[in-house]
């Protein structure tokens, strides 16, 4: 029963709840970071208006693709917990419409799938990156998988974004799609950034997991555990109508705890 | 007595919940129906004027049918040329490079985009594969493409070979487009594409470039036969239940 219930939990989360869990992150990190563009305190480098490092998942941007129906909040981090909540801004690249070059990963199927079309984006499509800075309009150059060449690095005043998502059907990705674009205009200028790439963590690549929570899977699976055990002792000490009517609820909440923790531990473009 | 008849009924209204699910999806499968085209005409190449400045319209290639696919599948079938316009005037799929627009290599190639045409014959589904080439390069250049569709097991369904893409010309943006039939009744497809640009462009070495992607088909076939199956055993459990409790609907 409590692996029945985890199977079920898991597939249920992946493809129902984590599709609520996204819309709802999104909500909230709208507000917080209209709130912050009102201000004027919106990030414009890694840290944030009082020079405090940008915590993972902190509002960085607006990504809207109208072609495709996208309308995003980015996120600072790229970790599989962090890309549950929207796209999410590779910390050792510059932000969208800065000089340099910007690196965004999007995951493209699970929590919503906020990048699963971006392959369908055609050289000249144009799209939008609202940041700090004002709004920034991006230009496709194409469409890359893994061996095809580089294009050539962007100069001083010119800002390049890469989009990355899973490619391959949908919850079996079988690699990386990149989607080049060019910044229209001049590009804006680069906030201090500390980090570099050699520094990112491994949670923070394309296609990792992130295994830095595993302590919460534990509990997570104690809980299911637990609720299981109670369910049998109350079947047979209150019977089994009042049992399933108190550890029914129970059963689920621990096993989408289970599945949420296991989730994570998916590749990040997933 | 009443706890069996509250399982039956319990049974009932389950199997009209499976009921609803199936006739929505049949019923989003017949909109979607209506939407495509299922002329399953085969190959369509969309070709640009070769020079919209001078009006001198260039069409497109009408090669041969497509290559047979695999013993015991039907390959691509023939494929019409691509639609030359006299007047110079654009055509539909095929843009210049507006002068402001940032120019990034040689040449770009987008993903491959994939539309699943539906038939009411089992065996004719089609799909319509697609995807944009833009020459960014000073050069004028032809180039081939190539489609095909696999089952997830990798077994070929039907592919297409040989695309002649004549006089791409710099700044030139065009949509490369195929329709592939007889994929049959499998749900999950593996679709690609290869493009194969002249070995040096502008004194830059290209290589083809190949894409993929993956379409879901739900199971019009088997969903039907179960939607009957289900029809059948509400209607038996109804005559049944209204033949013995005399319930009047």
């Amino acid at each position: 029963m409590v692996v029945s219930a985890m199977l079920l939990a898991f597939v249920l989360n992946v493809t129902v709840f984590s599709q609520v869990q996204h819309l709802v992150s999104q909500q909230q990190l709208s507000n917080e970071f209209r709130e912050e563009l009102a201000a004027g305190t919106a990030p414009v480098s890694e840290g944030d208006f009082n020079d405090h490092l940008l915590a993972d998942g902190a509002p960085v941007a607006i990504l809207t693709i109208p072609s495709l129906g996208v309308n995003e909040v980015l996120v600072e981090g790229t970790s599989s917990g962090v890309l549950k909540s929207g796209p999410g801004h590779r910390r050792d690249t510059v932000l969208p419409g800065q000089a340099g070059v910007s690196v965004i990963m999007g995951r493209a199927a699970a929590f919503g799938g906020p990048f699963a079309g971006i392959q369908e984006l055609a050289p000249g499509d144009r799209f939008h990156v609202r940041t700090g800075q004002g709004d920034q309009v991006f230009q496709v150059i194409g469409v890359r998988y893994a061996g095809d060449p580089l294009p050539p690095a962007p100069t001083a005043k010119q800002s390049r974004l890469i989009l990355e998502t899973a490619r391959g059907a949908s919850f079996m990705p079988s690699g990386v799609a990149h989607v080049d674009a060019q910044l229209v205009d001049v590009a804006k200028p680069a906030g201090l950034r500390q980090a570099r790439f050699a520094g990112l963590p491994p949670q923070a690549l394309a296609m990792a997991s992130d295994t830095s929570t595993l302590w919460a899977l534990v509990f997570a699976l104690q809980f299911l555990v637990a609720v299981e055990i109670g369910a049998v002792w109350a079947y047979r000490r209150i019977g089994a109508q009042k049992t399933w009517i108190v550890f029914l609820p129970l059963t689920l909440l621990a096993g989408l705890y289970v599945a949420d923790q296991v989730t994570i531990l998916l590749p990040n473009l997933l | 007595m009443a706890s069996r008849i509250r399982i039956r009924v319990a049974g009932l209204g389950a199997t009209l919940v499976v009921l609803f699910v199936a006739a929505g999806l049949s019923a989003a499968g017949m909109a979607s129906a209506a939407d495509g085209d299922s002329g399953g005409i085969g190959i369509t190449v969309t070709v640009a004027p070769s020079d919209p400045a001078t009006g001198a319209g260039q069409g497109g290639t009408g090669d041969s049918g497509g290559t047979s696919g695999t013993p015991g599948n039907s390959g691509g079938t023939g494929r019409t040329g691509g639609t030359a316009d006299p007047t110079g005037a654009p055509a539909p799929g095929s843009t210049r490079i507006p002068a402001d627009d940032p120019r990034i290599g040689v040449l770009n190639v987008s993903g491959l985009t994939s539309k699943f045409l539906w038939s009411p014959t089992p065996a004719d589904s089609a799909v319509e594969l697609s995807f944009v080439v833009r020459n960014v390069s000073k050069s004028t250049f032809d180039s081939t493409a190539r489609f095909w569709v696999d089952t997830t097991f990798g077994s070929r369904l039907s592919e297409v070979r040989g695309i002649r893409i004549r006089a791409l010309k710099p700044g030139e943006t065009r949509t490369v487009r195929a329709t592939l039939v007889g994929l049959g009744q499998w749900t999950v497809l593996h679709a690609h594409s290869t493009f194969t640009p002249p070995p040096s462009i502008d004194g830059t070495k290209v290589a083809a470039v190949s894409r993929d992607s993956f379409i879901f088909v739900p199971p019009l076939v088997a969903g039907g036969i179960g939607l009957g199956g289900a029809s059948a055993f509400v209607l038996v459990k109804f005559l049944w239940f209204r033949r013995v409790f005399g319930v009047v609907a």
